[in-house]
């Protein structure tokens, strides 16, 4: 049978959804996400369209077993599923890209599974091969999808891939590398076939460079893991290094108070004795007063960090506050309740929180009386952070968000702009900055599950 | 009459609370009345229930109940008087009051250590809450509210410059005066609600036009009244001519 354009095209048409299919899955467990499935449903057309009409020309002007064209159509998948993707799962370009290639990869893996079974090229005019090839390529590389699917899952690659996407520095090299994967698949087939066409395929250099290129990763992946667990226990014992000493200092205060609540007792039953009643009552007051000074303060600051249920965040307050305290300002830390669950990956949470108490401060720090407070709230629903440091003169609004203001000058200050960044990654996060009654007041809600967040209305 | 209620488990203590509210009122003559002066959270709840109106409340941090603490007493009356005054009356100066003020918008707390401070606190809360009252009463404004979850921040709308389409799709930033917002909405959906007062100059950007101070035509940039800056279209700049032709 001859294949006209329109023959061939339709003949992709299923091959297409089929990897449009593997992809999404692939996705959605590498990013350990649900996917926009009503975008999903809308962008497979465009898909479709996007891969098929380029590929099919190449397979009618009998282009395929080239290897440009090969690297060509593996690379139009990789841009259709980036940009497709990237508005399924609402993610970053670089990831959209990076993500797309390792997913098309693997994909191609996939089809190439069916070369175990052949002998030969596959001849589409045969109807016997085109049926072959069509369920290889339809639905042969479902199975082994599913079966990394799960694997990926299971094993919880998935959060070794978040960090990978997530880190801002070195990401770059790891991106790039990551987008260049499918080439040196089909370049080592090309080799390997030593330049014959057989299916485009290789199945054993395929698999060995999946398990090589998984190896390499998950080699990285470890060390840096165990880089971050090392990190973690330093951390961790210094912590609990502040934490005793902040308890030794409790203790000595207790200690001298016991002192002079011994003295101070002596003479208040003398005057009790003598029907001195208000002087009794002074002394009542006065021996709380200082109680409350002396040591409650202390107590209370040590209580409010015991109900932070996250290390590293923990680690990061007790630091801000041995700083503060060593630049004397007053630091006031709430924390009512048990803080765990922030709805956002916690190094996230603690480069904003760090941003913002950095910034609370620096400010604090130009003001005779300046103290700063912060708050951490988490409820059923929403988290709740707050920081406030007084202000006296006008915060110029226009200014603080570009790149490189600080109060202190150049070189400083591009704190805020990564800020945003964080709180615009997210989509359960709002931020809300303002001055108000003498305050410079930085506020950052967290939203712990789904549903519609927001509306804004008028009002008189 | 603004409806005042108590609660504390100590009847010496809601008795001088109470004694001292109601001197106070006598004295200033201010236009309030001791509703009702509770001993648990249930009779409390029932009695606002009752009224329906704007309240000021004392309340016990330390309530001896097994369902309910001073903070989640809070909670349940901001559900039924989200504008009311809440005013805490604790034993202990430390407690974590920057979390209530923060979250149920607490007015103030007062520590119940020594009857003088207690009743000086009483008296300055009572005088803070007229105060407010008074100038809500002045104030006309129109707002733009902002909602996230529990969330309701009031802006005046004559103190937004612009508002920005952040680098994600559904993200947008409000400049404002003395604020910045960044949160999920539409832009489509602002610009339909703002009306008039707020022109589209830019695919990005939706501004108010009373902030505009001047056009840098030449950059095609729109300056606003505090020198924050953003771009305006080749679509928008007739009508932005035409409404600053208008405003000179």
């Amino acid at each position: 049978m001859e294949f006209t354009f329109i023959s061939a095209f339709l003949m992709n048409v299923p091959i297409l959804l089929a990897s449009y299919l593997v992809n999404l899955a692939l996705t959605g467990a590498l990013l350990y996400r649900k996917p926009d499935l009503q975008r999903a449903a809308v962008l497979l057309n465009p898909y479709i369209l996007f891969v098929a009409i380029p590929a099919t020309w190449l397979f009618l002007q009998d282009l395929v077993g080239y290897f440009g064209a090969f690297i060509l159509e593996t690379y139009l998948e990789v841009t259709g599923w980036a940009l497709a993707m990237k508005h399924i799962y609402r993610v970053r370009w670089g990831s959209a890209f990076a993500t797309a290639a390792l997913t098309v990869f693997l994909y191609g893996t996939f089809q190439e599974l069916t070369g175990f079974f052949l002998t030969g090229n596959y001849d589409l005019t045969v109807p016997g091969d085109l049926a072959a090839y069509m369920t290889g390529e339809c639905i042969g590389v479902l199975i082994p999808a599913v079966f990394v699917v799960w694997f990926i899952i299971r094993s919880r690659l998935f959060e070794e891939y978040a960090g990978f996407l997530s880190e801002d520095s070195g990401g770059k090299t790891g991106k790039i590398l990551l987008f260049l994967i499918p080439a040196a698949r089909n370049l080592a087939v090309e080799i390997s076939n030593e330049h014959m066409v057989l299916n485009n395929s290789n199945p054993m250099v395929s698999i060995l460079l999946l398990l090589l290129i998984y190896g390499v990763f998950n080699y990285m992946f470890r060390c840096k893991m165990q880089d971050r667990k090392l990190e973690e226990q330093k951390l961790n014992l210094s912590q609990q290094k502040l934490y005793i000493q902040n308890l030794e200092s409790v203790q000595k205060e207790v200690r001298l108070f016991r002192h002079d609540f011994k003295n101070m007792m002596a003479g208040a039953s003398l005057q009790a004795r003598d029907g001195n009643l208000t002087a009794v009552q002074e002394f009542i007051s006065e021996v709380t007063g200082d109680f409350e000074q002396q040591v409650g303060r202390q107590i209370f600051q040590i209580s409010q960090i015991g109900n932070v249920g996250l290390t590293e965040l923990k680690g990061l307050l007790i630091l801000k506050m041995t700083e503060l305290q060593k630049k004397e300002i007053p630091f006031r830390l709430e924390v009512p309740f048990p803080f765990e669950h922030p709805g956002i990956p916690e190094r996230e949470l603690c480069r904003a929180a760090g941003i913002l108490l950095d910034n609370a401060a620096e400010a604090a720090e130009l003001l005779e009386d300046g103290e700063v407070t912060a708050v951490f709230e988490e409820g059923e629903e929403v988290v709740r952070i707050m920081i406030r440091n007084p202000v006296i003169e006008e915060v110029p609004f226009s200014r603080i968000w570009k790149d490189g203001y600080s109060t202190k000058g150049e070189g400083r200050g591009t704190g805020l702009t990564s800020f945003q960044r964080i709180v615009e990654r997210y989509e359960n996060v709002a931020s809300f900055t303002r001055q108000e009654d003498g305050y410079f007041i930085q506020e950052l809600k967290i939203m712990k599950r789904g549903g519609k967040t927001y509306g804004s209305h008028l009002s008189l | 009459m603004v409806p005042i209620y108590l609660c504390d488990d100590d009847p010496q203590i809601r008795a001088a609370i109470r004694r001292e509210l109601e001197k106070e009122i006598l004295i200033k003559g201010y236009d309030m009345k001791v509703a009702a002066a509770c001993a648990g959270p249930e009779e409390l709840l029932e009695e606002i229930q009752k009224s329906g109106r704007r309240g000021i409340y004392f309340l016990d941090v330390d309530l001896k109940h097994e369902q309910y603490t001073g903070f989640t007493l809070g909670q349940a009356i901001r559900k039924m008087d989200p504008r009311g005054f809440l005013i805490y009356v604790t034993a202990f100066g430390e407690l974590a009051f920057e979390a209530f003020r923060y979250q149920l918008e607490a007015l103030d707390y007062i520590v119940k250590e020594n009857p003088e401070e207690m009743f000086a606190g009483i008296r300055k809360c009572l005088a803070a809450v007229v105060e407010r009252m008074q100038d809500e009463k002045e104030d006309d404004r129109v707002y733009f509210t902002v909602k996230f979850m529990d969330t309701v921040r009031h802006i005046p709308v004559d103190e937004i410059l612009f508002f920005e389409t952040g680098a994600k799709s559904h993200r947008i930033i409000l400049h404002g005066l003395r604020e910045r917002i960044d949160f999920t909405g539409s832009i489509q959906e602002l610009e339909e609600s703002l009306g008039r007062g707020f022109v589209r100059v830019h695919r990005a950007y939706l501004a108010n036009v009373r902030q505009i101070k001047c056009l840098n035509v030449k950059e095609r940039k729109v300056i606003f009244t505090n020198g924050e800056e953003c771009w305006f279209s080749r679509s928008a700049k007739k009508e932005l001519l035409r409404l600053k032709a208008v405003q000179a």
